[in-house]
């Protein structure tokens, strides 16, 4: 496979939010505002890159057993790598962030990238596979965000858009609108591209 | 003919498994993974640790002055931004903020201080939110009664739900609020985000985030009263 179709498949054909299912924790718990799913989104792209590129490299010294150990030792890793750098010399964003660093430890589209992907894969094949998982996973977040943000704050990335006479929707705000988006997402993109070809 | 020897049965020492299907080596392979990249994350932590330090005790600083903005610059004259500025912001938290340890030695609280008036109090207190502890400072006036301004500044709290107590929005509400009458508490009480025109007692709580809107109101009380005794107790020694 090429590049650009790795990128593709891991980006599009094999979402790992509408095809595989994976990280719905996350995207139910950021995507109530735009700049948090841009942020999670971004650390993930970058942990997933480099996580699977350490695997890659290693893949044929990892025994098995202790495959998924090392995993996620290698995902942590490179998250609090991450938390450390922002720390040290973005302290403000740091700050912004506040737990998100963190939770990227918890999304299963690492581990399924690395299971699915950079045990078995070429360094610069797993990187760009890395790259386009993340990247499909931050489009659903700001979908997802663009509509809960509108219609609960009326606003886009912090900055008013519907002015005060809309009427906030305060469900928008909170998880079980993020449930029902996500499902109808989910509906949509299945019915209109995957209808049959299972 | 000796060829055809070493061409004969393998030998013991042949016949024994690759070094990656041993039954020690998932171990040791842990066990070695485990010290590099352990290690390499405790040198890269060391090595960032005084900047890491140095960004907390800055963050710090900048929010007690923050929270005496106004105070300090119907005084001084100083504005926000030169009082925040990254270059001047170590000198005028040694000029203005005077640490003052507990009389019991426990932690300390921060007097607000410019040409010698006494401008306000600032107490890092703690409490108990939604998913573990939170801290903030709360800045009150020489009275003891009425709250300056309010800034929580380390929660483990939902983000985009109870992480939102952070915002200025929330925050700003509690500036001006007059917390004790004649020297008994005066119970604020949370109303909906979207209230109109609360009352003075009134906090618009964040919506979907009850009980870390209430965690901050049961914080600022428990620890506040606390403190006020503590210092009163002192003063009339």
């Amino acid at each position: 496979m090429t590049t650009k179709q790795i990128f593709i498949d891991s980006a599009f054909r094999e979402n790992s939010i509408w095809k595989q299912i994976l990280g719905i924790c996350s995207t139910l718990a950021v995507t109530n505002l735009m700049l948090n799913s841009l942020i999670m989104g971004i650390g993930v792209i970058f942990s997933l890159a480099l996580t699977n590129l350490t695997i890659s490299l290693l893949r044929n010294y990892i025994p098995r057993s202790v495959r998924m150990m090392t995993q996620t030792l290698i995902i942590a890793f490179y998250v609090i790598i991450v938390d450390i750098y922002l720390k040290a010399y973005l302290p403000d964003i740091s700050m912004q962030l506040g737990p998100y660093v963190g939770l990227i430890i918890t999304n299963c589209i690492l581990m399924g990238r690395a299971e699915a992907f950079a045990v078995k894969n070429k360094p610069w094949d797993s990187v760009i596979d890395g790259i386009g998982a993340g990247f499909g996973y931050t489009l659903v977040l700001l979908a997802i965000a663009l509509i809960r943000e509108i219609m609960g704050f009326g606003s886009i990335f912090g900055f008013t858009v519907l002015g005060d006479r809309w009427t906030k929707w305060s469900i928008m705000v909170m998880a079980p609108s993020a449930f029902l988006i996500l499902a109808v997402f989910i509906w949509i993109i299945n019915n209109n591209f995957y209808k049959g070809k299972a | 003919m000796s060829d055809i020897q070493t061409a004969g049965p393998l030998s013991a020492s042949d016949q024994s498994p690759p070094l990656n299907e041993r039954s020690w080596y998932p171990i040791a392979f842990m066990l070695v993974v485990s010290i590099v990249f352990i290690g390499l994350l405790a040198l890269f932590y060391r090595s960032n640790e005084p900047r890491i330090r140095q960004a907390q005790q800055r963050a710090f600083r900048s929010q007690i002055l923050s929270l005496f903005t106004e105070e300090i610059g119907s005084v001084t004259g100083l504005t926000r931004a030169e009082l925040l500025s990254a270059e001047e912001l170590d000198q005028n938290y040694l000029r203005f903020i005077k640490p003052v340890l507990m009389p019991d030695g426990s932690s300390a609280y921060y007097r607000s201080l410019a040409d010698g008036t006494l401008l306000g109090y600032c107490f890092d207190i703690t409490g108990k939110g939604l998913w573990g502890t939170m801290r903030a400072l709360v800045a009150m006036k020489p009275d003891l009664m009425t709250v300056i301004n309010l800034s929580v500044y380390d929660q483990m709290e939902t983000p985009g739900l109870g992480a939102r107590i952070t915002e200025d929005k929330f925050r700003d509400q509690f500036a001006g609020k007059v917390l004790y009458e004649d020297d008994k508490p005066v119970s604020l009480t949370l109303v909906p985000e979207d209230a109109v025109d609360p009352y003075l007692t009134e906090i618009r709580q964040v919506t979907g985030a009850t009980i870390t809107s209430r965690s901050v109101l049961d914080m600022l009380y428990k620890e506040l009263t606390y403190v006020r005794n503590r210092i009163r107790q002192e003063e009339q020694k």
